[in-house]
């Protein structure tokens, strides 16, 4: 209960993304939702280097540099699909690459 | 030299994918060899490992000569190097595959240099997964590889930009949930190496942390153990050449399963820590979840799907070892761990040289007749079928028998019915699969014969699957046994690693 307290914001920002991968059908959401969910990941280790530990703060460098990186390669994808469907929406992409 | 084997393991397929990519771009030719030499040169290395391994056991080696906990240490241990050894050999034949479709279907031969390199990017990382064991290094190396399988999925397969996407994404959440998990223990241990963190556990005693992390954990694998499932990967399944399928589903999704085991039993099995009843029949309805995908599999009339549906199957075998946790289970998983991985490489790339096309539908009624019309191609699907029903002398059977062993030792009846009523049905599904291979009708499909050069691979696979059954004591001896938990090794040191703090 005291970590949920505590990590409260960190929590909250990890729940968000999370349900956002899952539940948006927009695929630039999706997108935004998995980073959301890694900052979450990156204001928890800033949280923990509050403490004074050196680890965190370079633990949180390495995951904003990956998080970035992948974010950078679905937006690749988001931008490709878009040209080429007039859309973001997963179904309707789906729909008109079965046809 | 020889001191830095592990190092050089990971570092020479990582030098010869930038090398790859750069000579590309000048000669295919040179590039295609400078991949095959890397993986040549890498399983070289692993193979020269051994002599260490089997003689003193496992290697611990620290980068850059910092100790754990506080740098990065690599742990080979012979099982993990005989894995190596299994996932550079599929590597190679995955490569192989990779020219030949690339001729079928019109690849552009920039494709196949830079297919090349990604696999090389890919087994790179993958080797690292293997040996890594620190939790934020692992989670470094699997969103690499996660990458670099997207990146070759786009080089052999066309209009995926979709499945890329959420290729890419719904991998990519699995790291996110590692790295959360060990952040937790983190938060907890203060240290984020593998040993270290069971060790501080322990004196802390701190079970619930455990739960929660280890929740985190399991979910982590959601992803990798559900590809490649027909019923998520449909769009997938019909556009991507079943050779990479294959390599994906047995190398990434076995190696997955390898780190489960290693999180379960070398991170989060705090001694004296019990599980709440709510999570064990979570794990007994797991169990039986990936069973039920056998009764999906019969039912296909696509023999890609089928196989897909097997991939995904087998590794309830898996968690039923993992439940059971005692030494002749884990012997069971790790038994069955290699024979899986080979099983299912060779089943796809079967679909891939008996469809003779690079997608689409590979129905199972054009096998009828196959044995009378190619004895050996039909021979080699006998052998990965009854590998799965658990025959002997299958690398499968000796697998099942050591799992049905610790069903048995720990007298639990309701995995012994579900294990039994797996292995019941498999055989009837391999016999009745068997007939149609060898049954008096006119092969319809295969009017032109299967080069040798197509069914060598296959051939080594089944081979190999075979003399896993038979040299099955050595397996267990000299790789399995010395990978287990150490309760379970033999030998006179404690089960809990003395790193960090002093255990009282």
């Amino acid at each position: 209960m005291e970590m949920i307290i505590h990590h409260g914001m960190a929590i909250l920002l990890c729940l968000v993304g999370f349900h956002g991968v899952f539940f948006y059908g927009n695929l630039a959401k999706k997108t935004v939702a998995w980073a959301l969910f890694q900052i979450g990941l990156i204001v928890f280790l800033y949280s923990l280097a509050s403490s004074g530990a050196p680890l965190p703060s370079v633990l949180a460098i390495e995951v904003a540099s990956v998080t970035l990186v992948v974010t950078v390669l679905l937006g690749l994808f988001c931008v490709k699909l878009y040209r080429r469907h007039k859309t973001l929406e997963g179904a309707e992409i789906a729909r008109r690459g079965s046809k | 030299m020889r001191e830095h084997l592990p190092i050089l393991i990971l570092a020479v397929p990582l030098a010869g994918s930038g090398l790859t990519l750069l000579v590309g771009f000048f000669s295919y030719r040179l590039s295609r060899w400078i991949t095959y030499g890397a993986l040549i040169l890498t399983f070289l290395l692993v193979w020269n490992s051994f002599p260490k391994l089997l003689s003193e056991g496992p290697w611990h080696y620290s980068l850059g000569g910092w100790a754990p906990p506080w740098g990065i240490e690599l742990l080979v241990t012979p099982f993990s190097a005989f894995l190596a050894l299994v996932l550079l050999s599929l590597a190679l034949i995955t490569f192989y595959y990779l020219g030949h479709f690339g001729l079928i279907a019109g690849l552009l031969k920039s494709r196949e240099s830079l297919g090349g390199s990604l696999l090389l990017v890919l087994v790179s990382s993958l080797l690292a997964q293997l040996f890594v064991r620190d939790g934020f290094t692992l989670y470094l190396f699997l969103e690499m590889s996660l990458v670099a399988a997207v990146g070759l999925h786009l080089c052999v397969a066309r209009n995926i930009w979709l499945d890329g996407f959420y290729f890419l994404l719904g991998g990519s959440l699995g790291p996110s949930l590692l790295l959360a998990g060990f952040f937790f223990l983190y938060a907890s241990t203060g240290t984020t190496h593998l040993d270290d963190i069971l060790a501080q556990l322990f004196i802390a005693k701190n079970f619930s942390m455990a739960i929660t992390a280890g929740i985190l954990l399991t979910a982590t694998w959601g992803w990798h153990f559900f590809f490649p499932s027909p019923i998520f990967f449909t769009r997938l399944l019909n556009q991507t050449p079943p050779f990479i399928l294959g390599f994906f589903s047995s190398i990434l999704v076995r190696v997955a399963a390898y780190l489960f085991f290693i999180l379960l039993f070398f991170v989060l099995n705090v001694p004296g820590m019990s599980q709440p009843f709510w999570l064990t029949a979570l794990e007994y309805l797991l169990a039986v979840f990936f069973f039920i995908d056998f009764i999906y599999a019969a039912k296909q009339k696509d023999f890609l799907n089928s196989v897909a549906y097997l991939s995904v199957a087998q590794l309830g075998f898996l968690f039923v070892g993992f439940i059971l946790g005692n030494k002749s289970a884990l012997t069971g998983v790790l038994m069955e761990l290699l024979s899986q991985t080979l099983v299912v490489a060779g089943l796809f790339i079967a679909v891939g040289v008996l469809s003779l096309k690079p997608t689409g539908a590979h129905p199972i009624s054009k096998l009828a007749g196959l044995g009378r019309h190619d004895f050996s191609a039909a021979l080699v699907l006998v052998i990965f079928a009854f590998s799965i029903v658990g025959f002997p002398p299958t690398g499968g059977f000796f697998g099942k028998f050591y799992i049905v062993q610790g069903i048995l030792e720990k007298h639990d009846w309701v995995l012994l019915i579900a294990v039994g009523a797996t292995i019941v049905f498999n055989l009837v599904t391999a016999a009745r699969f068997t007939w149609l291979l060898f049954e008096h009708r006119k092969a319809s499909s295969f009017h032109a014969s299967i080069p040798f050069s197509a069914k060598a691979p296959l051939l080594v696979l089944a081979l190999t699957v075979l003399l896993l059954g038979v040299f099955n004591q050595e397996v267990v001896h000299n790789f399995i046994e010395p990978a287990l938990p150490k309760a379970f090794t033999n030998l006179p040191v404690p089960n809990v690693p003395f790193l960090g703090k002093q255990v009282e």
